[in-house]
């Protein structure tokens, strides 16, 4: 397989002043992994996990300090320009020019990258108007605009940071089957985001980052085997913890009319016992994504 | 502009009064404001405008327009996070850098037609006499000064992330300058200050009345200019850019 993005030991260490003076801030501290042609790459982190300067680092925002990022087999700082022809970007927090309308925006990369064959379908698919002002946008049409300018000269490799943040639920369903088409044709997609069930959903591998180190690589697949769950019951009479304690519960926590069980795998076992009982309230949730990884990687 | 114009013919005819009311100033004021008293003469178009408008008006609304658009430049363009869709796109920073530098040379050369050459059709209008030569000259001074407080203003944006301590910063030199100007002119041991201000370069007196640009005023503007521009394309070009 061809690897799109190499990066290899990147480090990006950053002086920052505070109360006790100079103190050096390892943002990202000698990572590596590589994303291979037509796939799609998650990149999956708590917050100031280090994500973001990862992916400024690839788009040549920022310099390494130590390490080094090739994109389709060449230097991302030295051939920059010529990369950035193949790459589209989203950045996190899209912030364009507030005066400028849609359509403008659209103009501006278009003089830049030349003319797009796909910006009108784009705007159709997205249901984006473009006359109007950037200021005027609600969070989700900023999106929209953004993902736009991203995907309208159909990149090669597609470098984004929360892709649907701020889309109703039909208009990521839209940003999923672009990416579906995308990864057809052969192209490759990074992606950052702290939404578990999007990266299970679009994502063929991801990279778990924490406190500016990998700390595994891991297809989505074996990713869900490893799921946690947290189950909040509340009984409406007498009830036995004991009946909870059995294998894939990792944790439980007593209420004073429930209980809440902490479960790794399949909660099938935990329903069936559930429906011996009279309840009061039940509630089902996936853990947090720091859950998951915490718990996965605790002994790593 | 057009109410110096309109204003002029009257104080034209006051002439005399004046005069004589400035040579009763102690020398110390015109001192401070850098000026010799036999400027101040209200006789000719180009010395009543060079005095109303060119001593103070103009080159306080030139230095504001100049420092803000400057640090909006880049270091507003970071600060509100609109330089990554800029960057992201393939064209190298040095591009980026001197497309924003040439923005703003464009827009100095139209802010000095406008507000230099705009007193021709005026003084015309009204029937007052003028020397077209002198408002070119002075076009060309007020273009190199605006030139090379715009470079610095985009050397800070180019240091800084954000516009307002761009512009702060570059406000500063410029208000210290001022100040090392006037300081100059009071102890004949300070005179030496006025060559750190570009107020010393500035002569639009000479400029409006003479139709003369001294040949260091070009160098220092110039010099500056070009030194401040390759700085800032230098550091744009090897800073980190986070917004």
């Amino acid at each position: 397989m061809t690897n799109i993005i190499e990066v290899t030991d990147l480090k990006k260490h950053f002086s920052s002043f505070g109360i006790k003076g100079r103190y050096l801030v390892k943002a990202v501290d000698g990572i590596s992994f590589q994303v291979e042609k037509g796939e799609v790459f998650g990149f999956l982190g708590p917050n100031g996990a280090g994500k973001t300067t990862t992916i400024r680092c690839i788009m040549d925002f920022i310099r390494p300090t130590s390490g080094s990022i090739k994109i389709f087999n060449k230097d991302a700082h030295t051939k920059s320009v010529s990369l950035k022809k193949k790459i589209g970007y989203l950045p996190g927090n899209v912030q364009l020019h507030d005066k400028w309308t849609g359509q403008d925006h659209i103009d501006f990369i278009e003089s830049l990258k030349g003319k797009s064959k796909d910006a009108k379908d784009l705007i159709k698919r997205f249901d984006f108007d473009p006359r109007r002002k950037f200021k005027h946008y609600s969070s989700g049409n900023k999106q929209k605009l953004g993902l736009i300018l991203a995907l309208m000269h159909e990149p090669k490799l597609l470098v984004m940071d929360e892709p649907t943040l701020g889309l109703d639920p039909i208009l990521q369903n839209e940003v999923y089957e672009i990416f579906d088409e995308l990864r057809e044709k052969g192209h490759t997609i990074f992606v950052s985001s702290h939404n578990l069930p999007e990266v299970e959903k679009i994502c063929d591998r991801v990279g778990i980052i924490k406190e500016g180190k990998l700390v595994g690589i891991e297809k989505v697949s074996s990713l869900g085997e490893k799921r946690l769950c947290k189950i909040i019951v509340r009984f409406d009479a007498e009830f036995k913890k004991a009946d909870f304690e059995f294998d894939g519960v990792e944790r439980i926590e007593e209420l004073s009319d429930g209980l809440i069980l902490t479960v790794r795998g399949d909660i099938n076992p935990i329903v069936e016992k559930l429906a011996g009982y009279k309840l009061h309230d039940l509630e089902i949730s996936h853990a947090t994504l720091e859950d998951v990884f915490m718990e996965f990687y605790k002994g790593e | 502009m057009e109410m110096y114009v309109a204003m002029f013919p009257m104080f034209a005819e006051m002439q005399e009064e004046f005069d004589k009311l400035l040579q009763a100033y102690p020398k110390e004021i015109f001192q401070a404001l850098g000026m010799e008293p036999a400027q101040f003469t209200m006789a000719k178009l180009e010395s009543f405008i060079s005095v109303e408008h060119f001593s103070l008006v103009w080159p306080i609304v030139v230095i504001i327009l100049v420092i803000a658009f400057g640090g909006a430049q880049i270091a507003g363009e970071i600060e509100k996070g609109t330089i990554e869709t800029i960057l992201a796109q393939p064209i190298s920073r040095l591009k980026i850098f001197f497309g924003k530098y040439l923005a703003g040379v464009v827009s100095i050369i139209a802010f000095c037609a406008v507000s230099i050459f705009a007193v021709i059709p005026l003084a015309a209008i009204h029937g007052i006499d003028y020397k077209l030569e002198n408002f070119w000259t002075m076009s060309i001074l007020g273009f190199l000064f605006a030139l090379a407080i715009f470079s610095l203003s985009m050397l800070a944006s180019s240091i800084f992330s954000e516009k307002g301590k761009s512009n702060f910063t570059v406000g500063g030199i410029i208000i210290f300058m001022y100040v090392m100007n006037v300081i100059s002119g009071f102890k004949e041991n300070l005179k030496d200050l006025k060559y750190l201000s570009f107020f010393n370069y500035y002569d639009f007196s000479a400029a409006m009345l003479n139709n003369k640009i001294d040949s260091l005023t070009i160098w220092v503007f110039l010099g500056v200019s070009v030194v401040a521009t390759i700085l800032g394309a230098i550091w744009f070009i090897r800073r980190d850019v986070a917004v």
